[in-house]
């Protein structure tokens, strides 16, 4: 926890850059890459349902970092999306991704939107607060999810 | 005395595990998360070290932006070395369970070297990156060869 803590200290001062073009030695890095960001994320989000849905107490100062650190790693993933990477390892990424990039994007960006207005709920310690944009953060998740991912 | 270094060990080993614990729900969970935050890190890194080594141009935002973000990613994946996740698919040597206080030194000094590593991209000197890079770089092998199997 004490580590998630410095990041948000860090994070209030420089807010986590979104990688401007993506290099990826091989296209299983990319594919690699964003499953790993989005683990990341789902650990940390994971840890606010938790909160939200009364199955662990809740902690203001833990859901304020969770969700920063939520915030920040929704930046990461889109970049692994790359041409080239709609097949192989075990990606479940599906075709739409790559046909429909628009609308790809448009739900990554709703993603960042959700998360930025999720880290803010977080930190008003209200739990009530965080209920709310935690289920808005995890429709926004779901949607994306259920248009762009194969079960 | 035998007995009392395993009562020490055990202690350190619970400090460790008591936050993390409550935030994995298997062990497995810890084990994806620490590889995964690591191999996040690993890909920007890797952008920096490969304009540190002339293999693509020198690109002064890039470089800041991906070292702030090594930075960032540099201190997620300790956590997860909680106890319990020794086993399992991971290079983890038990040596990290053994010599806690050696571990957490060396985690301190990565955090240290990549917040150094982000202030010399942000510089816009190609110089200071290559320095900052080799510095960061060493920390990382230090590590690995200490704590992480081949």
């Amino acid at each position: 926890m004490k580590a998630i803590a410095s990041i948000i200290l860090a994070g209030a001062a420089v807010s986590w850059a979104a990688p401007a073009s993506a290099q990826f030695a091989k296209p299983e890095d990319a594919i690699k890459y964003r499953q790993s960001a989005m683990f990341v994320m789902g650990q940390h989000f994971g840890r606010l349902g938790a909160m939200a849905n009364g199955k662990i107490a809740f902690d203001a100062k833990l859901a304020a970092d969770n969700a920063e650190t939520v915030a920040n790693m929704s930046k990461l993933p889109w970049a692994g999306f790359i041409a080239g990477t709609d097949q192989g390892s075990n990606t479940k990424a599906k075709p739409d991704i790559w046909t429909e990039p628009a609308k790809f994007k448009e739900n990554n960006e709703k993603l960042m939107a959700e998360t930025v207005k999720l880290a803010a709920a977080a930190r008003t310690g209200s739990l009530d607060n965080l209920k709310s944009a935690f289920g808005s953060t995890a429709d926004t998740c779901k949607s994306c999810h259920d248009a762009f991912r194969n079960k | 005395m035998k007995a009392f270094a395993s009562t020490v060990l055990a202690a350190a080993a619970v400090t460790l595990a008591a936050p993390a614990s409550a935030q994995f729900a298997k062990p497995e969970d810890a084990i994806k998360y620490r590889q995964n935050a690591l191999f996040v890190m690993s890909q920007h890194f890797g952008r920096i070290g490969a304009m540190a080594n002339g293999r693509i141009p020198f690109d002064a935002k890039a470089a800041a932006e991906n070292a702030e973000l090594v930075a960032s990613m540099a201190k997620l994946p300790w956590v997860a070395f909680m106890a319990g996740t020794e086993h399992g698919p991971t290079k983890a040597k038990p040596e990290i369970w053994t010599e806690q206080a050696r571990f957490r030194e060396g985690n301190e000094k990565l955090v240290a070297e990549a917040a150094k590593l982000a202030t010399a991209a942000r510089s816009g000197s190609l110089d200071s990156l290559k320095t900052a890079f080799a510095a960061t770089a060493d920390t990382c092998k230090a590590c690995h060869d200490a704590y992480r199997s081949k």
